[in-house]
């Protein structure tokens, strides 16, 4: 029963001040479904893009960590294209203090300064090395296209 | 009695039968196992419990001891006993047969001569258990001298003591079972004490004095050379060795991995331990005058015995006045003071016999025996006291002497421990026993021989939906070879039956969860006195707290894992419950170290097993579900685009490409293997290249990052034929192709298929201003692109009307089948990613033991943890207060033992004179609408409701829209509850279980409050 009562106060908290960056509401009003937007960072190739993804809440969370996918396109060499999953290092470093805000500051913060160096895309974390203009302009082509 | 001499050689081991225990002891400790011949002497509870533990641990021979007439009091905790051979039978012959029965492995003898030098002998390690002191010193005398090990055990009601000795230079070849450390290193000094900085994730777990070695240092790649290098530590991430300032440099890489030592230790004579108190182990810390007075009190009912001939009598106040007596002339130190209350309670209850005391004592004592054969562990060093006092009745010493008194019955061993009142209570007792594996089957022993649900009113619900298989007969004594594939409930039932025709018990095979729980409903367990659970997964074990939590029930919980075991005991009202605290969560594997950059075993044995989930279950379940199921393609469209063309790619992939004959099955692992471990890599390292440098200038290439090698395939390589034959067979037995057994052909065939050259991709660099954005992927520009190749696909698929009846193998992981190529599979695919990345590789039994995530499991460690259950039971239904429960955990490895005091309930403060604990909860009968829900709390409780919810479903939110909040404030909560989760009221329940975030009304101070108990008809 502890994961139900945390998680109405996660999403109270959620809704009552939400950061100016970021929303997030329950899918058909189950606490352990939802969807969240994050807008993307200024001075990032990401820049005026609302970024759409699914959030999982396992039964056993705070024990587990959420699971996050992307559900709008992104070129990122941290995010796998094809499902949106994310690798961050919040989730295999997870703590049970952690909360579902702090999961969304860290993709936030993967989006400001993406990580080539644990790829999950490593052809575009290759470009990101060695061509960042190149990188940015793809990035940017997709976040008006697909993250308006 | 005996059976005839077997031809002398070395068995070879059952892997399949002792799975378990092999992850738990390893092959080498085994083969020592399976040499050594053991004789026990005495074959009541205690004994017989020995026997058990060894004979299914599959020691060479055991040879039985015990012409005394078999007694109606034995049947107290000896399973193996009939009341028919009260009287009539010796105790050794009497149990034969049955413990023949246990494992046809180990040779079983009765003998009924004398206790001859020369007997003794024949044996490597010798057990007495419950014999006279004189014959233990006696029998030690010539052990010692004659390098045969040594253990003596007894119980006495609720004490035991536990003696050994394995002579003098006894070797301990591994001290706690334990994986040697392994550590990945970030530096090394060039210093007269070279300093070896390590990883920031992993702290040492090194001592001044441990040894280590090094391997794949560079730069200082003389380290890899050295033979072990004695440490200092200095920091936790920080250790120093010796001399390094003439070795080049360290640029990179390497790990440094603790060598396990070998200890020597020497084993005294009992004579010279009691004379000295020396060599006493603890095993509690907590109790300080207990070795003390035992070692003293031991001695002094064996005194009293030899001079009345007979032990002290059941709660008689002279006898024991007697044993006080001999016991102040036996302590050591001047300044000792002796307890005659614990000297009172081991004298009222020595003719006592309590199976838990038996189980636990039996349990370390064949863990004893198996460390003296083998060497595997610590032994204990060398006299040891166990007491479990807190569960006699409180009021002992003012009961009377007749409540104690045998009555002819077989339960007469526990009515002089704890009295007949108690041990009618117990007869009377419901309760609802979850699993019947390892530990379940040794609660129902405990439970028949306690004569729990015996009475007019007991019973014993057992429930277990596996069967049973042949790697837990090693564990779960119940079952026999001939009952493989039987439901173990109603197995390990009909067996208990046997040693307690008077137990009553029902089985059941309903798993326990929500989808039973028409089953297990209210009335179920209102009828329950308490649960004790003997499950193997936390998720059950999840399910069961909340159920007990819920009903009020008490709950006893234990677990093991190898040598370690656990046990918790959780009483309403009193304690905190098991979902209270929790273990850490387990770290999982990053995925982009699972996708890319492995380096551990671990991570390809991991990436292994997805492979196969996808190849040969995810693809089948994939066409299957298009091919049957007509909304299928619909319910794709609501998942991620890019998630549905994949999908949509691999169903073409199966249906269009199918094998029509082995050869193509064949051609197809080539292929695949081709695309896994030469293709990939290429890849990875085109985008990777060797001597590329990260962001801040190290080389990408190092610490955890291994640089990959591809494979090019070699049919003459043995692992790479491996994988072929696998993962073809795994293939054909998806398509229902009959497989090719001859490993040639399918070599000459593997070697014949033709393998398209390999072009790593590129990221097109834009070179003009004017060029389309490049994409890493060969999608035309547009965001409908992935829904336009979903179409295209999916008009080239066959319409499922089109393959009525067709259906492709999903294949299930089975690890337990040795045959049917899944380990195979999974094994040969991970050692050859181990080799693309230079990890070393592991052999079937390891994989085995992690893609199947087996946990390894001892009888020893298992007996023992049902015996301080039943202990806490007995305690439990006495109502006792909180300081008289114990929760442990133990390791008979190393071996440690910790009993702690439960963590009592924590209470939660709503305001001055309300207060409430997670066994509390508000109940609102009948149904009403939210508005008046919100009203009632507001009323009557002061409370503001500002969220409520059901399970995962939110029914009202103070932040909900106004429309959708008016509309709600009107519905009574049962609909509001059907209508938003959009599921029926469960029809078995006439009740739901609503969470509550609230304010004070007055304070507006948010406040936690129970839940509530919502009965809505």
């Amino acid at each position: 029963m502890a994961a139900h009562k945390r998680l109405q106060k996660e999403i109270t908290d959620m809704l009552k001040t939400p950061p100016s960056w970021c929303s997030a509401h329950l899918v058909d009003d189950n606490l352990q479904k939802w969807k969240a937007t994050v807008q993307g960072p200024e001075g990032s190739p990401f820049e005026k893009g609302v970024f759409s993804m699914d959030i999982d809440i396992p039964a056993d969370y705070p024990f587990k960590p959420p699971t996050l996918k992307f559900t709008t396109k992104i070129y990122h060499p941290n995010i796998k294209t094809s499902d949106g999953a994310i690798c961050a290092e919040v989730f295999s470093t997870w703590s049970p203090q952690l909360k579902i805000l702090d999961v969304l500051t860290t993709i936030r913060s993967i989006l400001t300064d993406p990580n080539p160096d644990n790829p999950l895309e490593t052809e575009i974390a290759q470009q990101f090395k060695t061509d960042r203009n190149a990188f940015n302009k793809t990035a940017k082509e997709w976040t008006k296209k697909y993250a308006k | 009695m005996s059976k005839p001499m077997d031809v002398e050689q070395e068995p070879k081991i059952d892997d399949a039968l002792y799975s378990r225990q092999l992850y738990a002891l390893s092959h080498e400790t085994m083969k020592k196992i399976t040499s050594t011949s053991v004789l026990v002497v005495g074959l009541q509870g205690l004994g017989i419990e020995i026997v058990k533990d060894l004979s299914l641990a599959g020691v060479k021979s055991v040879t039985l001891y015990d012409k005394e007439l078999v007694e109606i009091k034995d049947l107290s905790s000896q399973f193996y006993f009939s009341p028919e051979q009260v009287g009539k039978v010796g105790r050794a012959d009497a149990c034969f047969q049955k413990v023949v029965d246990l494992n046809n492995y180990v040779r079983i003898d009765v003998h009924n001569g004398e206790l001859s030098d020369e007997f003794l002998k024949k044996f490597n390690v010798v057990v007495l258990a419950n014999q006279p002191l004189a014959l233990q010193l006696k029998v030690n005398e010539f052990c010692h001298a004659n390098k045969i090990h040594f253990i003596s055990v007894e119980t006495r009601g609720v004490f035991g003591q536990l003696f050994n000795d394995f002579g003098e230079q006894f070797t301990i070849t591994d001290t706690n079972g334990e994986n040697p450390n392994a550590y990945m290193i970030s530096s090394i000094s060039q210093d007269k004490e070279g300093i070896v900085t390590v990883v920031e994730e992993q702290k040492l777990q090194l001592l001044d004095g441990d040894l280590v070695t090094f391997k794949e240092v560079n730069g200082m790649s003389a380290l890899n050379d050295l033979p072990p290098q004695k440490i200092k530590t200095i920091s936790p991430l920080t250790f120093s060795i010796g001399d390094t300032t003439n070795l080049p440099p360290y640029t990179s890489g390497g790990y440094v991995t603790e060598v396990k030592q070998p200890k020597v230790v020497d084993f005294k004579p009992l004579k010279n331990i009691l004379e000295s108190g020396e060599n006493i182990f603890i095993t509690d810390d907590f109790k300080f005058t207990q070795p003390t007075n035992l070692l003293a009190g031991f001695q002094a009912i064996h005194k009293f015995a030899e001079k009345n001939k007979h032990m002290p009598r059941p709660h008689n106040k002279e006898d024991a006045n007697a044993v006080i007596e001999i016991a102040k002339g036996l302590l050591k130190k001047p300044d000792d003071e002796l307890d005659e209350k614990m000297i009172t309670q081991l004298s009222f209850g020595a003719q006592g016999d309590i199976v838990p005391m038996q189980a636990i004592l039996g349990g370390i004592t064949a863990q004893e025996v198996l460390k003296a054969c083998s060497g595997k562990f610590t032994p204990i060093h060398q006299l040891a006291f166990f007491d479990s006092v807190e569960c006699l009745p409180e009021d002992l010493e003012t009961l009377p002497e007749e409540e104690f008194q045998p009555i002819g019955s077989r339960y007469d061993g526990q009515i002089i421990t704890f009295g007949k009142t108690l041990q009618n209570k117990i007869e009377n007792l419901n309760y609802f026993l979850v699993g019947a594996g390892a530990i379940g089957c040794e609660m129902l022993k405990n439970f028949a021989m306690m004569g729990l649900g015996a009475g007019p009113k007991g019973l014993v619900h057992v429930t277990d939906m596996d069967t049973i298989e042949k790697s837990n007969l090693n564990r779960q004594f119940l079952f026999r070879s001939s009952d493989i594939q039987q439901l173990k409930s109603q197995t390990a039932a009909n067996a208990v039956r046997v040693m307690n025709p008077d137990l009553n018990v029902k089985a059941y095979s309903l798993r326990v969860g929500p989808d039973t729980e028409s089953h297990y409903n209210e009335e179920f367990f209102n009828s329950l006195d308490g649960v004790c659970n003997a499950l193997d997964n936390v998720e059950a074990r999840l399910y069961m707290d909340s159920q007990c939590v819920y009903y009020g029930k008490p709950l006893l919980e234990s677990g093991t894992l190898g040598t370690k075991g656990n046990t918790q005991v959780v009483v309403p009202h009193l304690t905190e419950s098991y979902s209270s605290s929790r273990d850490p969560p387990e770290k999982g594997i990053p995925v982009c170290t699972l996708h890319n950059f492995p380096n551990a075993i671990e991570h390809t044995i991991q990436w292994a097993r997805d492979t196969f989930e996808g190849l040969f279950k995810n693809n089948a379940d994939n066409v299957n579900s298009y091919l049957t199921n007509p909304a299928y393609v619909q319910s794709l469209k609501t998942q991620n685009p890019f998630v549905r063309l994949e999908t949509l790619a691999s169903i073409k992939a199966s249906l269009m490409d199918r094998p029509l004959d082995f050869n193509q099955c064949i051609a197809w692992a080539r292929l695949k293997f081709e695309e896994y471990f030469n293709n990939n890599i290429e890849q990875l390292l085109y985008n990777f290249p060797k001597d590329m440098v990260t962001t801040t200038g190290t080389p990408f290439w190092s610490g955890p990052k291994r640089a990959p090698t591809p494979l090019k395939f070699d049919v003459e390589n043995p692992l790479h034929l491996e994988f072929i034959v696998a993962a073809a067979n795994l293939r054909a037995f998806n398509y229902g192709i009959k497989a090719e057994t001859n490993i040639e052909v399918i070599q000459k065939q593997a070697a014949n298929v033709i393998v398209p050259d390999f072009t790593p991709k590129k990221v097109k660099i834009q070179t003009s201003e004017n060029e389309p954005a490049p994409s890493s992927n060969t999608q035309q520009a547009g965001g409908d692109a992935e829904d336009d190749q979903c179409d295209t696909i999916l008009s080239q698929l066959p319409q499922p009307s089109e393959m009525a009846g067709y259906k492709i193998n999903s294949i299930q992981f089975e690890k337990d089948d040795d045959t049917n190529h899944h380990i195979d599979f999974i094994t040969a695919t991970s050692n050859l990613r181990a080799t693309n990345y230079a990890i070393s590789p592991a052999d079937k039994h390891k994989t085995k033991g992690i893609a199947g995530k087996i946990i390894p499991a001892l009888v020893t460690t298992t007996a023992v943890v049902a015996g301080f259950v039943c202990i806490e039971l007995i305690k439990v239904i006495q109502n006792k207060a909180l300081e008289k429960y114990k929760s442990t955990f133990m390791n008979l490895g190393i071996p440690f033992f910790g009993f702690v005091e439960p963590i009592a309930a924590p209470k939660n403060k709503i305001r001055e004179g309300w207060t409430w604990t997670l066994w509390d909860r508000f109940d609102v009968d009948g149904d009403i609408t939210l508005k008046e829900f919100l009203d009632l709390f507001e009323k009557k409780h002061g409370l503001d409701i500002s969220m409520l919810s059901c399970k995962v479903t939110l029914l009202y939110a103070l932040f909900t829209d106004k429309k959708t909040k008016e509309e709600r404030l009107k519905m009574k909560i049962s609909q509001l509850y059907e209508t938003l989760s959009k599921k029926p009221l469960p029809k078995d329940k006439k009740y739901l279980l609503l969470e509550i975030c609230c304010n004070d009304t007055e304070t507006g101070d948010d406040v936690d409050v129970p839940s509530v108990r919502y009965k809505y008809n």
